[in-house]
């Protein structure tokens, strides 16, 4: 197995800060080089994609590799974000994971109907989080193939 | 004694002569003894004019039953209260003809004194229009006492629409005078203007047609009273004779009091649904709420044993660990919270359950418990019955699981599980609609059951016998049955033997016209 050793950048689109930060400690523990960005929003989830607003430079906003979306959220919840980013032919080919806490039948079938790449509970324990992020990073990292467009982001100016 | 030796008094005599010259008067001492008989008496049974007083026998002047009656009622009547009125049937002395006569009866006091009192007996010949007058006298007192004993209103209308009839019950009900009110309509007093119309034609139509909906049915109505407060009634009418024409006559019944405590309790009941959405709102939303930080507390728990995880000492180990069972506790106690949220929030519609199939697919699930244990189960009967499929199978698995976790050690667990129609095997009796018809599940174990006092409680939330080294679990897996088992209107019950085994019995409607609550 070959060890694509490109660092990757997720963006993980939650409000909750301690969720943040433990994706990121995950992803590390992983060993794969990954930059996880977060965003508290889909508002700012789309500043960022769009270069928008304090994003407007593009240098703080490097074009993500994965999205982590979070439903319930201020502002543009997930479901909203999902909706408009898959209708945004700029956006829709970057892979959307949706990691959230709801295990709601409704939720579930709505992301995939909206277009969601895949759909995971949040792990309870550390472990779990490491292991789940494991297997995420190697299947959309190095399993798969994208269209080169994803790969390179979704540059929308 | 003779007329000689018993002089009557002027003046006693005086009293006793305000009497019609037809009229019979006999007097007689105070042992019911004539002594005086006068001519129209003598006349009226056919006694000799010849006969003295003192040989005249009174009993054979009345026929059996009023003789009995004079002994009776009349005379001790007279001895107390100075006078008796009634009336009796006199009889033609030698014949068997007899003929009603009315009847008084009084004391004459003597004005000499010593001298005992003399009896006074007067009889007047009835003739049919008397007789007639006295009786509708009687009906009409008769008809009085109805009407002012009645403790609710009784009003009457004639033809024309006009109360005749207002009782005392009336005038405390509404709050009228019977004076005030005799001479109006109903309309213009008894209801709310805006139904005075609709009433009136109604009333019409029942003097002119003498028939009508309502006629000799209850029905409610909105009454007020004098003071314009409205009331609920219930009235009944009936239709009668007043003077040769139509009346109509209102049987009213105030009840507003009952109507009040109905809707009080329509509110309550509306209040206590709503307070019970609630609180399984609240339920679902705390427990799902809270499992956010503990999920928190593991994870950062777990990262930071990993961390530390070759510098811990053999207590802090520990306490890592019993930080993560008592989050891994609270995390099961949560979701049972959900579960049990989840019966009424989540409930799906009720349709046909085979709950044999369902038994067997729960006893397929359970195969790796069973094995370990080394228990069996048994299946019996099971009916199929209108209910949510997958609560149905939650509350087989809860139970038959809970019977193969509480077995005794010295004996591997039987579980029997079997059902049938609570009013027969197959068939529905005459008479009960789906809906009442009910089944009745047992689960019976040969465990190690529990104490008879606990048998309430076991299913209350959270309610464990056994301490958790013993057995496992938050003491959810009951409070579950028992919800599901209320949703669908049904009860669970347990009897238990301690050492023994015991057995759980549901039972169900085999059908439910409502779909969810």
């Amino acid at each position: 197995m070959t060890f694509d050793s490109k660092r990757r950048t997720v963006l993980m689109v939650d409000d909750d800060s301690e969720d943040c930060l433990l994706v990121s400690e995950a992803f590390r523990k992983t060993g794969r080089p990954c930059d996880v960005r977060s965003v508290r929003d889909g508002e700012e989830m789309f500043a960022y994609l769009r270069h928008e607003g304090k994003y407007s430079n593009g240098q703080d906003a490097p074009p993500p590799d994965l999205i982590l979306l979070d439903l319930n959220m201020p502002r543009k919840d997930g479901r909203e974000s999902l909706a408009e980013l898959k209708a945004d032919s700029r956006c829709r080919d970057i892979p959307v994971l949706v990691l959230t806490t709801s295990t709601a039948e409704a939720d579930v079938e709505l992301c995939y109907s909206l277009g969601a790449n895949s759909y995971a509970a949040k792990p309870s324990g550390f472990r779990e989080l490491v292991d789940l992020f494991d297997v995420i990073g190697k299947y959309w990292f190095e399993l798969v193939t994208l269209p080169p467009k994803a790969i390179h982001g979704g540059k929308t100016g | 004694m003779d007329a000689s030796s018993d002089q009557l008094d002027a003046d006693a005599l005086a009293s006793v002569l305000a009497v019609d010259p037809a009229d019979f008067v006999c007097l007689t001492n105070v042992h019911g003894e004539p002594f005086y008989l006068n001519l129209s008496g003598r006349r009226m049974v056919g006694e000799s004019e010849e006969t003295p007083a003192s040989r005249i026998s009174l009993r054979e002047f009345y026929d059996a039953h009023s003789w009995t009656e004079l002994q009776q009622t009349a005379v001790p009547k007279v001895n107390k209260a100075g006078h008796w009125e009634g009336r009796v049937r006199l009889r033609k002395i030698g014949s068997e003809e007899t003929f009603e006569v009315h009847a008084r009866m009084f004391r004459i006091k003597s004005s000499k004194a010593g001298r005992p009192y003399c009896l006074a007996i007067v009889h007047r010949r009835m003739d049919k229009d008397s007789d007639l007058r006295a009786a509708l006298a009687e009906a009409r007192a008769r008809k009085n006492a109805i009407l002012e004993s009645s403790l609710d209103p009784i009003i009457t209308i004639n033809h024309e629409g006009v109360i005749t009839e207002f009782n005392r019950a009336a005038e405390l009900c509404f709050g009228h005078s019977r004076e005030k009110v005799l001479g109006t309509t109903p309309t213009e007093v008894l209801f709310p203007p805006a139904d005075g119309p609709g009433q009136k034609d109604r009333i019409d139509r029942y003097l002119t047609a003498g028939e009508g909906s309502q006629l000799g049915r209850r029905v409610e109505v909105t009454a007020v009273r004098a003071g314009g407060e409205t009331f609920d009634a219930e009235m009944a009418m009936t239709i009668g004779q007043e003077q040769g024409a139509p009346a109509l006559t209102f049987f009213i019944r105030d009840i507003s009091r009952e109507k009040k405590a109905e809707r009080e309790q329509a509110r309550y009941a509306a209040e206590l649904v709503q307070s019970n959405r609630e609180l399984e709102q609240f339920a679902y939303v705390a427990s799902h709420d809270l499992q956010e930080p503990l999920r928190k507390i593991r994870t950062f728990c777990d990262r930071l044993q990993i961390k530390l995880n070759d510098k811990l000492d053999e207590e802090g180990q520990d306490s890592f660990r019993r930080i993560q069972n008592a989050v891994e506790r609270m995390q099961a106690l949560i979701e049972g919270l959900l579960s049990l949220s989840r019966v009424t929030t989540r409930g799906r519609d009720f349709v046909a359950v085979d709950l044999r199939q369902v038994a067997l697919e729960v006893v397929s699930d359970l195969e790796a418990q069973i094995e370990r244990v080394g228990g069996r189960v048994e299946l019996g009967h099971l009916p199929s019955i209108q209910a949510d499929p997958l609560q149905m199978r939650q509350l087989l698995q809860n139970l038959i699981a809970n019977s193969l976790k509480f077995h005794r050690q010295d004996e591997p667990p039987v579980v029997k599980v079997y059902g049938r129609f609570a009013h027969g095997r197959d068939k529905r009796p005459a008479g009960l609609t789906p809906g009442e018809e009910r089944c009745r599940i047992a689960v019976e174990d040969n465990g190690i059951g529990f104490e008879p006092k606990y048998q309430r409680r076991i299913f209350d939330v959270f309610q464990r016998l056994h301490n958790r080294d013993a057995f496992e679990g938050v003491g959810i897996g009951l409070a579950l049955c028992r919800k599901i088992v209320e949703r669908h209107g049904g009860e669970i019950s347990v009897r238990s033997v301690p050492g023994r085994g015991s057995t759980f019995e549901v039972v169900l409607p085999v059908a439910r016209d409502v779909k969810q609550e």
